[in-house]
């Protein structure tokens, strides 16, 4: 079923008709809320399984899954591996050239970034390779629904590619951001795309052909990622005079107006969505390693929960365990742990598994068996890492985990 | 009057044991009793032995302890001398007006334990003019005659002291400063991390860039012990968070600390650069091999090591962050030693020595990434990579999967210009390049043997700045050499209508040789002389085709396939390359020019297609014609990748195609940079056998929308230079001083 982005219950919110002129500006097309069910926990001893190296090379921002096979972009190579973490297959760009963290669709084609535009199939061959102009490099995809993949580039634009032949299906520039940080392409949801470039008017785009969409209302309120029923979460920073970021959180609607908002009283930034559009807020005191608060607020913005003392919520599993990660050192140093979460009613700990000494560098995949897999630097060395939880896979709320699902696409389902 | 502190009487037990600990220090001879100097000082001591007008006092903060000391020198007969100097962050400094007879108590108000010095001998003997009298000198352990006494550049007194300007203190002392060992200060200042468009990891740090205890101490680790390396990243007051725009190699960053500290900015993963003996640099903040490099840049040390005219990247046996082959290892951590003896010379290499050991651990390294060389238990080592054990080889012991510019020595810049192109013709070699109009022109290099071994980045041929138009030759792609049976040049090019032309220079005289109008090539031509006959090759009509230049000029058009029957595919050019008496050519084909070795099989005059298992690792992709050559009987491919990039280079282990072999196989070895990862190459790649010299040339265009020509002399790595490891420790120690003020010789 597919719906108009409609805002939390007793709101009425739901995105009143603009002008005529204006309507093809909003958020049309998106899918309903996903089921709140949630299936048992497992019965299993949280535990690390263990750890190895896999490449002396950066990896980018997360792995992805598919079926049993977990994909990671090593520096020019993406590597298949499967659940043991034991190579299978991998595919080196055209140029060497780096590849950025793959999204993975149904079928298996892995869609990454570098000096082309490359999709591989599950068997390590090249799809399709489309290159961009000398001197540009693209970063991770976000995979849309309509044969679409979009990225922003070093030049400054927004970028989609069809994914059956890899032409670039339009192509829309936005600006790059300080450092010439090419667009971050955050994430979609019904028509439209979400690419962030700081100090550009705009930020949502027509997923079929880059038309921008209603621009947000307020500066510098840049979206995050988007819910069934909570719309856009966007962020603000507001002034920092410490170490964490204050942020004021957003909820807009389809049409980038702005429903709710929670001020920042001290540093704070949306998460991640647990079922029913719950969004995951963490909040701490602006000094460095104070301690972390988890709150809970529902879509309609009421708070929850908390704020209590918790991790920084990570992954949020099928069980409606969410799932923390505690890194007590500065950059990626240790000690580390994961926590299991309870947010209904009280939030209340689970379980705990010490990681070791060092932090997660990529974001994370859970496996329908509850394995969770990450990498982390361990001096130069990546390794991936494997964990047993008690959650049979990711949650099925719109955002249980960085980049979305398990497959790093991105997309509002 | 400054107020005096009551001593508890617990402080005073601990006083009293810490003067008996140091009792035989100060009171073992009137000369030693009048200077000294305690650690871990929170009230007071008393002297056994008087202090006269001009002593100063004064105390060290140390880490942890007091920041805020007073001090009152108090005699027999009552106060002698106080220092009122109480701001917060300042440590007491007095010059007694007048003696101080024994017992003579020094009162410390610091709340924490302090350093207490006390200098009788300050202004009447200090010969080396460091600020610390003789006796104290001897005392410390400090060469009363050499005001730094560890050579790090940093004077024995202001290790001791500090220094204080208008400005800022320098607390060197509590930052961990010893006189009697070499220090090493660095402010680390970082970028900050944005998390509206960065990942600023699970604690959304703006400080993610900022570099951690952990890696604090993996980065010293480099060092030790020989130096002792001290970060400020923030928790003395001078490292910060800077935006982008507000940091570079400028002393004022250092503020008072300019010509003591390091200055460095720490970043996300993937970057890193430092200033040859200077006091700045930078990299990411968490790979420490990259930041171990780049302050050794500050040092002078180059990716060789030094001296720095011989300084080549990659030597296997130089074990050393600064080497782009170890910069990620995890085994090294510290720089080398020196500890191996082995010189490699690569035009003359045994590879029964090996690197003189058969320590497994150094041979299964040698084995691993970046080199993967082939290597046998009792430490024979295949260094020219063509499957085989002999006594003497040429060959490149630096080449190495990891941006190893064992291709760059003597490199030569020949200004602006695209596609260069070489051809061995009778005794020398032609180089011809197009300008920016399409025009082509010419240049000749008859000497390679002007290297000077200690400027491994000066050219050494003649090839001079000026070339040669070639009269009315305006390309629109890469230009085809050759040389003739008759030793003239023949020039192949496509006109701006991308029709083919063809130019001979014999002698000094240029004629015209055809052309071939009513065909559009759409890529880059090939000449090549074979048996007797002159084979054009070039991409036009999704196809590759053949045109035969004779006496009247070019042939019918005859298109190219593979022995199977079918066509080949159009690419960007081919590289043919004459390997004895057979012609093999590099076959770009398809749209992402993926490579095919292609061999003209005589008997049905088409190509047959080398098996895929010629190629060990990965196969390449040219987005122009590549370059190809017999040289050390083996087959060398250049190439620029697709779409663009660092222009790569591989080799073949031989030409042995029996499937029983063992040895210099038709394999090619994984794609290597062709000179490092910012070597971008413009367009066409090519290689040249110097058959008088023995070595592989190699010119390109440097650039990717601009193109400087730029030629290769030792395109195989083969340079006559003796590689040596060595003392990185020495090296640095000798330009630790230097380097704080950017004036090293």
């Amino acid at each position: 079923m597919r719906r108009a982005l409609a805002l939390g219950a007793g709101l009425a919110l739901a995105c009143q008709s603009p002008p005529s002129t204006q309507v093809t500006r909003c958020i049309a097309d998106l899918p309903a809320p996903p089921s709140m069910a949630q299936a048992a926990s497992l019965a299993v001893t949280p535990t690390v399984l263990w750890a190895k190296p896999i490449t002396r090379a950066i990896t980018g921002e997360h792995l992805a899954l598919a079926g049993d096979r977990l994909i990671v972009s090593a520096g020019a190579t993406v590597l298949f591996l499967d659940r043991n973490g034991e190579r299978i297959a991998s595919r080196a760009s055209t140029a060497f050239d780096g590849m950025s963290s793959p999204v993975v669709d149904e079928a298996g084609t892995v869609y990454t970034a570098g000096a082309s535009a490359y999709a591989i199939d599950a068997a390590g061959e090249f799809r399709w390779v489309t290159p961009f102009p000398a001197g540009v490099s693209g970063r991770p995809f976000v995979l849309g629904p309509h044969g679409l993949v979009y990225t922003g580039a070093t030049d400054g634009a927004l970028w989609a590619f069809e994914t059956a032949t890899g032409r670039v299906a339009w192509r829309r520039e936005i600006g790059v951001n300080p450092g010439n940080a090419p667009p971050r392409v955050a994430a979609g949801a019904g028509n439209a795309v979400l690419a962030v470039t700081r100090g550009a008017p705009g930020q949502l785009f027509d997923a079929l052909d880059g038309t921008p969409l209603a621009p947000t209302p307020e500066a510098e309120l840049y979206g995050l990622m988007f819910g069934n029923q909570i719309g856009l979460v966007a962020r603000r920073m507001e002034d920092s005079p410490g170490v964490y970021p204050r942020m004021t959180i957003a909820a807009l609607d389809g049409c980038s107006r702005t429903t709710w908002s929670i001020a920042p009283s001290r540093p704070q930034w949306p998460a991640l969505l647990a079922t029913g559009d719950r969004l995951l807020v963490v909040e701490r005191d602006d000094v460095e390693r104070s301690p972390t608060f988890l709150a809970v607020y529902g879509p309609d913005g009421a708070r929850l929960a908390g704020p209590s003392p918790a991790p920084p919520p990570w992954v949020v599993g099928a069980d409606g365990t969410v799932i923390g990660l505690f890194c007590d050192g500065s950059g990626y140093d240790g000690p580390s742990r994961l926590v299991g979460l309870s947010i209904d009613g009280a939030i209340g700990e689970l379980w705990r598994v010490e990681l070791g000494e060092a932090c997660p560098k990529t974001g994370p995949v859970l496996a329908a068996d509850g394995v969770l897999y990450f990498t982390w630097l361990r001096g130069d060395v990546t390794e991936l890492v494997a964990v047993q939880t008690t959650s049979p896979g990711l949650a099925s709320s719109s955002w249980p985990v960085a980049k979305h699902d398990n497959r790093g696409t991105s997309w509002l389902r | 009057m400054a107020p005096r502190w009551p001593t508890s009487a617990s402080a005073s037990t601990r006083c009293s044991a810490l003067v008996v600990a140091a009792a035989g220090l100060l009171v073992g001879s009137t000369a030693r009793a009048e200077s000294g100097w305690l650690v871990a000082v929170s009230d007071g001591v008393t002297l056994e032995v008087p202090l006269f007008a001009g002593a100063h006092v004064y105390t060290v903060e140390e880490e942890g302890g007091g920041l805020d000391a007073r001090l009152e020198v108090v005699g027999a007969a009552g106060p002698v001398g106080s220092d009122e100097d109480s701001g917060v962050d300042r440590m007491a400094h007095l010059r007694l007006e007048a003696d101080c007879p024994a017992p003579c108590r020094i009162d410390v108000g610091a709340g924490a334990s302090v350093t207490l010095v006390w200098d009788q001998e300050r202004e009447t003997s200090d010969a080396d003019g460091d600020g610390l009298g003789a006796e104290l000198e001897v005392f410390l352990g400090t060469d009363p005659n050499d005001p730094d006494t560890d050579g790090d550049g940093l004077s024995d007194g202001i290790e001791i002291e500090g220094l204080e300007t208008d400005a800022g203190i320098v607390k060197l002392r509590r930052w961990g400063a010893d006189p009697l060992t070499a220090d090493i200060f660095v402010e680390a200042d970082w970028q900050p991390c944005d998390p509206i468009v960065e990942s600023c990891g699970i604690n959304m740090s703006l400080d993610q860039h900022r570099l951690s205890d952990g890696a604090v101490a993996r980065f010293a680790a480099f060092f030790a012990p020989d130096f002792a390396l001290h970060v400020d990243h923030g928790q003395w007051g001078g490292g910060e968070r800077r935006a982008q725009g507000e940091y570079g190699c400028n002393p004022d960053l250092l503020g008072p600390r300019f010509g003591m500290f390091h200055q460095a900015v720490t970043s996300a993963l993937g970057s890193g650069g430092g200033a040859d003996y200077a006091f700045c640099f930078g990299g990411d903040s968490v790979r420490m091999g990259v930041m171990a490099q780049e302050l050794g840049h500050n040092f002078g040390l180059e990716h060789g090591g030094n001296p720095r005219g011989e300084s080549v990247n990659c030597k296997p046996h130089y074990r050393s962050p600064m080497n782009y082959a170890y910069t990620y290892d995890p085994s090294v951590v510290g720089f080398s030693r020196g500890t191996n003896a082995v010189e490699l010379r690569p035009t003359a290499l045994d590879e029964l020595a090996g690197l003189g050991t058969n320590d497994p651990a150094i041979l299964a390294g040698l084995a691993a990434p970046p080199f993967e060389l082939t290597v046998r238990p009792d430490g024979a080592i295949d260094w020219n990579r063509d499957g085989r054990f002999d006594p003497l080889v040429r060959g490149a012991p630096t080449w190495a999967y990891a941006s190893c510019e064992q291709s760059m020595t003597h490199n030569q810049s020949l200004g602006d210009g695209w596609d260069p192109t070489l051809a061995w013709v009778g005794g020398r070699m032609a180089l011809v390049h197009r300008a920016g109009d399409g025009a082509l022109a010419l240049r000749w290099a008859t000497r390679f043997d002007l290297c000077d071994p200690a400027l491994i980045a000066a050219a050494c041929t003649d090839l001079g700045e000026a070339s040669v138009p070639i009269p009315g030759a305006v390309s629109s792609s890469a230009p085809a050499l050759a040389a003739t049976d008759q030793g003239s040049l023949l020039v192949v090019w496509a006109d701006p209508a991308r029709h083919l032309r063809a130019a001979e220079l014999d002698v000094e005289t240029w004629r015209e040789r055809g052309a071939v109008d009513d065909v559009e090539v759409s890529g880059d031509p090939a000449v090549v002389v074979v048996g007797g006959r002159v084979l054009v090759l070039a991409p036009a009509a999704q196809g590759l085709y053949r045109w035969e230049l004779g006496a009247d000029g070019f042939g019918a058009p005859i298109a190219e396939r593979w022995t199977d029957g079918a066509p080949i595919a159009a690419g960007p050019g081919v590289a043919p390359a004459l390997a004895g008496d057979e012609l093999f050519a590099a076959i770009p084909e398809g749209p992402l020019g993926l490579i095919e070795l292609g061999r003209l099989d005589v008997a049905t005059d088409r190509w047959e297609r080398m098996p895929e298992t010629i190629w060990q690792v990965a196969r390449g992709y040219a987005a122009a014609r590549p370059g190809l050559a017999w040289a050390h009987d083996r087959l060398y491919l250049a190439w620029k990748p697709f779409p663009y990039g660092a222009a790569l280079l591989t080799m073949s282990e031989g030409l042995d195609r029996a499937p029983e072999a063992t040895s210099q196989r038709l394999r090619f070895l994984r794609p290597n940079l062709f000179t490092n990862i910012w070597g971008t190459i413009a367009g066409a790649a090519s290689l040249a056998w110097d058959p008088e010299a023995a070595s592989l040339r190699g010119a390109w265009g440097f650039g990717t929308t601009s193109s400087r020509v730029t030629f290769y002399p030792f395109a195989d790595g083969i340079v006559d230079l003796v590689l040596r490891d060595q003392d990185d420790y020495a090296f640095i120690r000798d330009h630790l001083a230097c380097s704080l003020s950017a004036s090293c010789p």
